[in-house]
């Protein structure tokens, strides 16, 4: 690949116990892909995330963001959806996108009328003044999308981002979600444990083995783009692909167990 | 209907709690009621012999606070407790937060002071009221001053704890998005904050109108210690429970005003 966005080669990362969660580890990502990372548990996919995030140093190896090694967090450059929540409790939807907008130095004057738009973009145009107390989970995950929109960042990290929600709620955001990153094709590392979340949403799935994680193997995921979660389940190419991934994850599932 | 779901219990909600209030003013009635029966149908006086000298009696409190209301000299005396708890409480606030703030801003010296700050703690700091009656005057100053030591460390614990428990996640995403120190302390520290010094401040309330009252029975020209004080030394009781309805009063309006505080600042929480 020419000039990958985030590349990394054969890096080894240790939890600050000493334990290695990720070990000569190989991937690049090219501008505007959308690339899945699946693996049992412990094999350090968040890990994996959280060191192009920069908030985990990489031990051994070499990361790179546009060339350059990530040294420190990558501030201005990723947006990072957790699997928990990152919402600021005290502020609303509307005001918790203001931080965002803040922090990109959007003029103070354009504040309302820009949060309105995107709340409005993720479904959310009647709850702009409610507290993340007062919305559902599936309803918090559209306001931290909102802000991750507001914030804009060239690359999207995802780590389990709707493992929470219940299969509709699921469905929906995720459809919403595909049709807002067609219209700019920003890049995706996206961390889940389901491989047909991963089908859908990805155009290629890294398969990382048991712990300590390395790569096992890179599927790309043959379906057409600009793509719906029902149009990618029922397309004839779904269940094989499903079944490769299947196969291959289980076997290295398998040997989480038996340690 | 989640109209109906949410306002039927809100409702109920309401009228337990008139009941509980209704209930409140009984029994305060109740009990000041069988005081003053007591010492006037001569009851206490088969217990002990004149009895107004040592238990008085509400009404005779009551004249007391009416008099001393009407010549002036009561507000004097309650504004100098008022204010010099409420200077030690704010400016005990003030120095608490900023050391907690400190504190938390390395492991290392959290670790090096955190046996100090203990001990200090740990230490009757109204032992302190003469020394400071030396130090800083008679004056409110001495009093204050008293007040400070006192919940000075309330406001650091709780400012310590109440940082070490912001959600990380979200001070992460923050430095993602580019925050500087001053913009996370703005947005995150300080909002998260205000649940626990809530807590601080009402627990505060009391401890430094206490302070303030043992520095008046220390060293004093006036206050409401002043005349409880004033009223032991007189062999006269009726000044020392009038002393004490006036600090309740002070410490339920000051308790009442920080709830409304409370009640604004933390609307988010409800749902």
């Amino acid at each position: 690949m020419t000039n990958p966005l985030i590349s990394a080669a054969g890096i080894t990362i240790a939890y600050p116990n000493g334990l290695t969660a990720l070990k000569d580890f190989t991937l690049d990502v090219a501008q505007g892909e959308f690339v899945g990372i699946v693996g049992p548990s412990g094999c350090g996919k968040t890990t994996f995330l959280d060191a192009v995030a920069g908030l985990m140093p990489v031990a051994g190896g070499r990361l790179t963001y546009k060339g350059k090694p990530i040294s420190g967090i990558n501030t201005g450059e990723v947006g990072y959806l957790f699997q928990k929540d990152s919402l600021m409790p005290w502020r609303t939807a509307a005001q918790n996108v203001y931080a965002a907008l803040e922090l990109r130095k959007v003029p103070q004057a354009e504040w309302r009328q820009r949060a309105q738009d995107i709340l409005q973009k993720v479904g959310l145009g009647r709850f702009t003044d409610k507290y993340p107390a007062q919305l559902s989970g599936g309803m918090r995950r559209r306001v931290q999308l909102a802000v991750l929109l507001a914030f804009d960042p060239p690359v999207i990290l995802m780590d389990e981002p709707f493992g929470a929600l219940d299969a509709q709620t699921r469905t929906i955001i995720e459809d919403d979600f595909l049709r807002l990153w067609e219209q700019n094709r920003k890049t995706v590392l996206f961390v889940t444990h389901d491989l047909e979340e991963a089908i859908c949403l990805c155009d290629k799935v890294v398969i990382l083995t048991a712990h300590p994680g390395t790569r096992k193997q890179v599927l790309e995921v043959p379906l057409q783009r600009p793509r719906t979660i029902d149009e990618a389940k029922f397309d004839p190419e779904f269940p094989q692909t499903l079944k490769t991934l299947s196969t291959s994850l289980r076997a290295e599932v398998g040997r989480t167990l038996a340690l | 209907m989640t109209l109906v779901a949410t306002q039927a219990p809100a409702r109920e909600a309401m009228s337990v709690e008139k009941k509980a209030r209704f209930l409140q003013v009984g029994l305060l009635v109740f009990g000041l009621a069988f005081w003053e029966m007591a010492m006037r149908t001569g009851l206490m006086a088969y217990l002990v012999p004149n009895p107004g000298f040592w238990f008085s009696s509400p009404s005779a409190i009551a004249t007391l606070i009416w008099k001393l209301a009407v010549n002036g000299q009561l507000w004097n005396h309650v504004w100098l407790t008022f204010s010099a708890t409420l200077i030690g409480l704010g400016l005990g606030a003030v120095i608490g937060i900023l050391l907690g703030v400190l504190m938390a801003q390395s492991t290392r010296l959290e670790t090096l002071f955190d046996p100090i700050w203990s001990a200090l703690n740990a230490l009757p700091k109204v032992a302190l009221a003469p020394a400071f009656a030396a130090s800083f005057g008679i004056g409110i100053a001495s009093k204050s001053a008293l007040a400070v030591a006192i919940v000075v460390f309330v406001f650091l614990f709780n400012t310590t704890a109440g940082l070490r428990a912001i959600n990380p996640t979200l001070i992460c995403n923050l430095k993602l998005m580019g925050a500087s120190r001053l913009q996370i302390l703005r947005m995150a520290m300080l909002p998260s904050l205000v649940r626990w010094l809530y807590g601080a401040l009402r627990i505060s309330l009391g401890l430094a109108l206490t302070a303030v009252v043992v520095g008046e029975f220390v060293a004093a020209r006036g206050g409401i210690g002043f005349i409880i004080q004033y009223g032991f030394g007189m062999f006269n009781v009726t000044w020392c429970y009038a002393g004490i309805v006036l600090l309740g009063i002070i410490a339920l309006a000051t308790d009442a005003a920080m709830r409304i505080g409370e009640y604004y600042l933390t609307r988010w929480e409800r749902s």
